[in-house]
């Protein structure tokens, strides 16, 4: 016989989870909850937020633990078995590099973020998520650290991923953007990284990584990349859920809502322009084009299949969106020439491309390669074979808001650069295209605010004025400029030579 | 004999991350990998809408100087792997503990005092555990320093962890669920446990994560568990209950493993030179201890006579002055 009731799932989750909290009476509740109120979403309900996911903390410590059981016997494989020399060559590094100095240390972030929110949150469904999601954003800092380790004993662009991502100057795109979410409300803090970054535009800014990764033969970031898929799915969840919950609590959070989407919207496009430039140049094993991903993961699967469903609660597709459309035909080749072109001070290093690769973007980009691109690389490798190297003298003016150097055309025309401005307390700010304009214009005191490198490397914040004091101050080893002849290059070619090959 | 494999062995080029070379000069353990300096340190681009008065990260969230945080490692070295397993062979631990006393029937047979017990005193205190965890997070949020704040977040995430497995105790009981309704309603209103809900709450509106790691690590988890689990299972174990007390040795045990990061981060704080963080932790220490030394006493005062509770109470407050000796006494 036994005394005990059996529960189903559901009851038993219930149960151990919900009336946990608890409403304070020694303590005003807006004071323990001091932070949710100036978005001005209104909640009425929060016990109609449900945690879709039913997981107790020991369920969860059990599937997690299992889940890095295997990761790390996969590392621990791929360590003791020189599994960095299987890679498809040594250019496909500096898309791991640009993933640990950009992607990781907003994981960090992220997990910060997330504690916030599990702390500060009303209603205990959610917070709960956000507990969750904060450990689990812990957990892909660090077996992101642990899968690129091995790969910074041999090579460079690793060794400061953290001081880089807080100094450098094309970081400061990932580092504001997600700066700029953590500084904000909670309930902006859900749409900007829950629904904006990790559902809306997951496959545009996160996958391609792993995907390269797994047709690159790097192990283990194709790794991390399968054992994150099932807590990045609860992460998309709850991105949905959050948006939902809001816009079902209260009519007045329609607009409120979908200014947040409108802004991270464009804020993360902006970011996903490095994602574009990576895939397209840094992969020597493409797995599609930028242009392609664009119109599967972002127009296919957002704007005709997820929009249509929000319509119904009043919510349109993101402002300028129709300008990302466009942009497709020509961002990665624009944000990859601006890489290339300041190459010497940026903390992984750049080519120009392979003849094969420059067929392979004329086909993928009929419209716009041979014509507007084509003739920049055929110079930059003439330059290069008569032993010089072309890099851009002088530094460039960056976009207040997402940072990425102006170096944007107009749509239909490849050679008028776009500069927009505005003018906030009698100063004057330049923004990079009607998106980024518009988010400063609706927040000035908080874009004003952006430390922008490039301003702060003129006003001697970075080390000194001139360009070797920056690099010192960037603690640069030999990890910016050309490949080829980088010690990348040349250890590769080595380690490739070595042994008996019959 | 062994044998002997011929291995491609590639000579590294460098040791390990920059922070590696310069600060151990060999190569790094994964809890070191994942945990030294791995926080932003500067160049935030916005200040908090929510508290424009701080940076994103910020050393003054709280009065405490953590001078360097990566001089603190958690002595259990703890990152998320190994969290993870430790606590899941915790868990299943306890699974088998509780799976033994269900086949001996041994909750259905306690008597009604003890029954009592767990109804009313420990099933309540699940969500005096919720109330910890909250606290933790807020460490886990606001900290400076990856070492710190991952200690915090575990904590913060176990003690969640033990409101659920306080809720398993109950779910023991063939009224389970009743008796987790109806501890809500104690916990809001029976006399014995508001100093501790008081206590909580008054922990939980503080901005300063330095002295809520004070109240709820350095004075109540010591002042609690030893006497209130510890001292129920020995108690217990003396009546004859071994089978069913036996599983509050979890939290006991989770007790002891989650002191030696917070001892071990006392050392740290008293160790930062030219800081007055003694004098902080003494006054905080000061400050709480009576409150948590008045919550505990009124609960344990609340015990069935078949207990001893001026003994589990003793054993409290003996524990609690091996961390006033450790900061140095009180003012």
């Amino acid at each position: 016989m036994t005394t005990k009731k059996k529960l189903s799932t559901k009851e038993n989750y219930r149960a151990m989870v919900r009336g946990l909290d608890w409403e304070p009476t020694y303590q005003k509740h807006s004071d323990i909850y001091p932070f949710h109120t100036f978005e001005g979403i209104k909640i009425h309900d929060w016990d109609a937020w449900e945690d879709p996911f039913r997981m107790t903390i020991e369920t969860y410590w059990k599937y997690q633990a299992e889940k890095d059981r295997r990761f790390y016997a996969v590392l621990d494989g791929f360590t003791q078995s020189q599994g960095h020399l299987n890679i498809s060559d040594a250019r496909y590094l500096n898309a791991l590099k640009l993933f640990i100095q950009g992607v990781t240390p907003l994981e960090y972030m992220a997990h910060r973020g997330f504690s916030r929110l599990a702390r500060f949150m009303p209603g205990s469904a959610p917070r709960f998520a956000a507990l969750a999601q904060s450990m689990d954003e812990l957990r892909h800092a660090q077996t992101e650290i642990h899968a690129l380790s091995p790969y910074n004993r041999y090579y460079e662009g690793f060794h400061s991923m953290r001081l880089w991502h807080d100094r450098v100057w094309y970081l400061s795109v990932p580092k504001s953007f997600f700066d700029d979410a953590v500084s904000s409300g909670p309930f902006e803090f859900l749409t900007a990284i829950s629904f904006g970054f990790e559902y809306l535009l997951t496959n545009l800014l996160f996958v391609p990584f792993m995907s390269g990764a797994s047709f690159n033969g790097d192990l283990t970031t194709m790794t991390f990349g399968f054992s994150a898929q099932s807590d990045e799915s609860r992460h998309m969840t709850l991105g949905l859920e959050a948006v939902r919950f809001m816009l079902e609590q209260d009519e007045d959070n329609v607009p409120i809502v979908q200014a947040w989407i409108d802004k991270w919207f464009w804020r993360s496009y902006r970011v996903a322009a490095l994602v574009a430039a990576m895939m397209d140049y840094l992969l020597p094993r493409k797995f599609m084009s930028w242009k392609e991903a664009f119109e599967l993961y972002f127009e296919e699967q957002m704007l005709n299949g997820l929009f249509p469903d929000l319509a119904f609660y009043g919510i349109r597709p993101p402002m300028h969106v129709e300008q990302a459309v466009k942009e497709k035909e020509y961002l990665s080749h624009q944000v990859y020439w601006v890489l290339y072109s300041f190459s010497y001070a940026a903390m992984f290093h750049t080519t120009t491309p392979e003849p094969q690769e420059l067929e392979w973007f004329s086909e993928k980009y009929p419209e716009t390669f041979d014509k507007a691109f084509r003739p920049l690389w055929e110079k930059a490798s003439s330059i290069a074979e008569s032993g010089g190297r072309f890099y851009f003298q002088g530094l460039p003016q960056l976009c207040q808001v997402c940072q990425i150097p102006m170096a944007f055309t107009e749509a239909g025309d490849p050679t008028k650069h776009v500069q927009k401005s505005s003018s906030y307390k009698d100063e004057i700010y330049w923004t990079c295209s009607d998106g980024c304009k518009w988010i400063f214009d609706r927040e000035p005191e908080k874009y004003v605010q952006a430390w922008l490198p490039v301003h702060e490397i003129y006003k001697g914040n970075c080390g000194g004025p001139s360009v070797p004091e920056v690099l010192t101050w960037y603690n640069d080893k030999g990890d910016s400029g050309e490949f080829k002849g980088s010690n990348d290059d040349k250890n590769w070619k080595r380690w490739h030579s070595e042994g008996v090959e019959l | 004999m062994a044998y002997e494999i011929k291995q491609n062995v590639v000579d590294p080029v460098r040791v390990g991350f920059d922070w590696v070379e310069r600060r151990l000069g060999r190569p790094a353990n994964r809890y070191e990998e994942g945990s030294i300096e791995v926080q932003q340190e500067e160049n935030f681009h916005y200040r908090p809408l929510w508290d424009p008065e701080h940076e994103i990260f910020d050393r003054s969230y709280t009065a405490l100087d953590v001078g360097d945080p990566y001089n603190f490692l958690d002595p259990r070295q703890y990152y998320y792997y190994t969290y993870n397993q430790a606590r899941n062979k915790a868990a299943e631990h306890q699974q088998s503990t509780l799976s033994y006393a269900e086949e001996f029937n041994a909750f259905a047979s306690l008597p009604e005092d003890l029954i009592k017990v767990f109804a009313e005193t420990l099933t309540p205190l699940r969500h005096l555990e919720y109330g910890m965890q909250m606290v933790m997070v807020q460490m886990s949020a606001f900290a400076w320093g990856t070492t710190i704040e991952q200690a915090a977040i575990y904590s913060g995430f176990d003690h969640l962890g033990n409101a659920q497995q306080l809720s398993k105790l109950a779910l023991q009981f063939e009224n389970g669920v009743e008796i987790l309704d109806e501890a809500k309603t104690q916990w809001m209103e029976r006399e014995a446990l508001q100093p501790l809900r008081r206590y909580i709450e008054d922990v939980l509106v503080l901005s300063d994560w330095g002295e809520q790691f004070v109240a709820v690590s350095a004075v109540l988890s010591p002042l609690m568990y030893p006497s209130l689990y510890r001292g129920l299972e020995t108690q217990g174990v003396g009546l004859g209950e071994g089978l069913s007390m036996s599983t509050l040795r979890y939290f006991y045990d989770w007790y002891l493993d989650d002191q030696k990061w917070v001892r071990s981060f006392i050392s740290h704080l008293l160790s930062v030179e030219n800081s007055s963080n003694q004098e902080f932790l003494r006054t905080a220490f000061e400050k709480w201890s009576p409150g948590a030394e008045l919550a505990l006493r009124t609960l344990l005062d609340d015990l069935p006579d078949s207990l001893d509770s001026s003994e589990m109470m003793a054993q409290g407050i003996s524990e609690l002055q091996v961390v006033e000796e450790l900061i140095g006494g009180r003012v």
